[in-house]
């Protein structure tokens, strides 16, 4: 695939990845991995994990690996520029209008039911990543002792992360540094 | 003139090394990052509001690409216009492709290194606490009514239990607000064009 139906490509799936970077990145799989076979399932996966493992959003992070993969570092700057550049112009379109029509009637109803369906989708992360992280369900199917369901150390620290955040004036960071440390150390 | 020229490229400077600051510490995807974007845009910048935030997301969440991107391009534009837009964005994912780039170059296995993968399991759980303050804010500011605590709850029900596309939310959603709107008398299509 050349560098310009890669950019395509990319393109598309920016345009039509709607509701976040793990969206994206499932969209990823079935254009690159199921319809194009540019990459093994086994090598998108592995993508993915350093994807979730470093900082940056996840869908960009895919998108720069797959584009660094394929070419080089030239190739992951097209690809994540691809992915990128249809959100750009849809939310500059929308920013340039948002201003004239956000106090509309029509408008303002409609973000009085978008609004909380919003939190609804965030709680859904939040309830994605407390499966994860806050249960040990792996360990629970296998020894089926409830007291293995729970990690407690984990359970402990994010007890502690939970009072910094609502109770003080910490700068976030400082918790996902603070989260390292606790993960090298306990986990 | 020559003043002016001056601050403008300021601003834009400003506007690329802070949403450079936010891309690099960003894990656990945008939905986990409202405290930090809290902090950053609202109370040290004064850039937006809490309330104004929410509404981005909002609108990150229902248009296509990452929430992180759409909420920095909408934040750019707000400042400076379109090349403000560009310029938030180009600086929330410089960070990624520095990173990325550097990885894949240099170092193999990178998903193997044991303390690379304890670091994340803690940062996990620091996202895990992230997304409950997002999830205690956002709650707390947009449910008004008995109509909020149906849509919220719904919204959460239909996608974790029953995996609908969340397409289907937001468009459900915002209908429902309009016809809610309707039914009310919020909108009325009596008063001419107003209702636009």
């Amino acid at each position: 695939m050349s560098l310009l139906s890669l950019f395509c490509v990319f393109f598309y799936i920016g345009l039509f990845a709607i509701g976040g970077g793990l969206v994206a990145a499932t969209f990823m799989q079935q254009v690159l991995v199921t319809k194009y076979g540019l990459i093994t399932t086994e090598k998108f996966f592995s993508m993915l994990a350093i994807s979730e493992s470093t900082p940056g959003p996840i869908g960009i992070n895919m998108a720069t690996y797959i584009g660094n993969e394929m070419y080089g570092p030239v190739g992951g700057i097209v690809t994540t520029i691809g992915e990128v550049l249809p959100s750009l112009i849809i939310i500059i379109l929308i920013a340039r209008f948002f201003s004239q029509f956000e106090k509309k009637p029509l408008v303002q109803c409609a973000f009085s039911g978008l609004r909380p369906a919003t939190s609804g989708m965030i709680m859904v992360a939040m309830a994605q990543v407390y499966k994860i992280a806050l249960l040990n369900l792996d360990k629970f199917y296998e020894t089926k002792q409830f007291v293995d369901l729970f990690p407690w150390s984990s359970l402990v620290f994010f007890a502690i992360c939970l009072v910094l955040l609502f109770k003080t004036k910490l700068h976030p960071v400082f918790l996902v540094l603070l989260g390292a440390v606790f993960g090298v150390l306990f986990l | 003139m020559k003043q002016e020229k001056k601050t403008y490229l300021k601003d834009l400077f400003e506007l690329y090394i802070t949403f450079f600051k936010i891309g690099s510490i960003t894990f656990g995807g945008g939905l986990a990052m409202l405290p930090i974007l809290e902090r950053e845009l609202a109370e040290k910048k004064h850039w937006t509001t809490p309330n104004e935030l929410l509404d981005y997301y909002a609108i990150g969440q229902s248009t296509p690409g990452v929430i992180a991107v759409n909420v920095a391009t909408f934040i750019g534009y707000k400042k400076n216009k379109i090349l403000g837009g560009i310029v938030a964005t180009l600086g929330v994912i410089t960070p990624s492709i520095l990173i990325i780039t550097l990885i894949a170059e240099f170092i193999s296995n990178f998903e193997h290194i044991v303390w690379v993968q304890k670091a994340m399991k803690g940062i996990n759980v620091t996202v895990a606490a992230l997304l409950t303050y997002s999830v205690f804010t956002f709650a707390k500011r947009t449910i008004k009514n008995l109509w909020g605590v149906l849509f919220y709850i719904a919204a959460f029900v239909l996608i974790f239990f029953f995996n609908v596309n969340s397409i289907f939310i937001i468009i459900g959603s915002a209908l429902g607000g309009i016809i809610i709107g309707l039914c009310t008398g919020r909108i009325s299509f009596t008063k001419g064009d107003k209702w636009l």
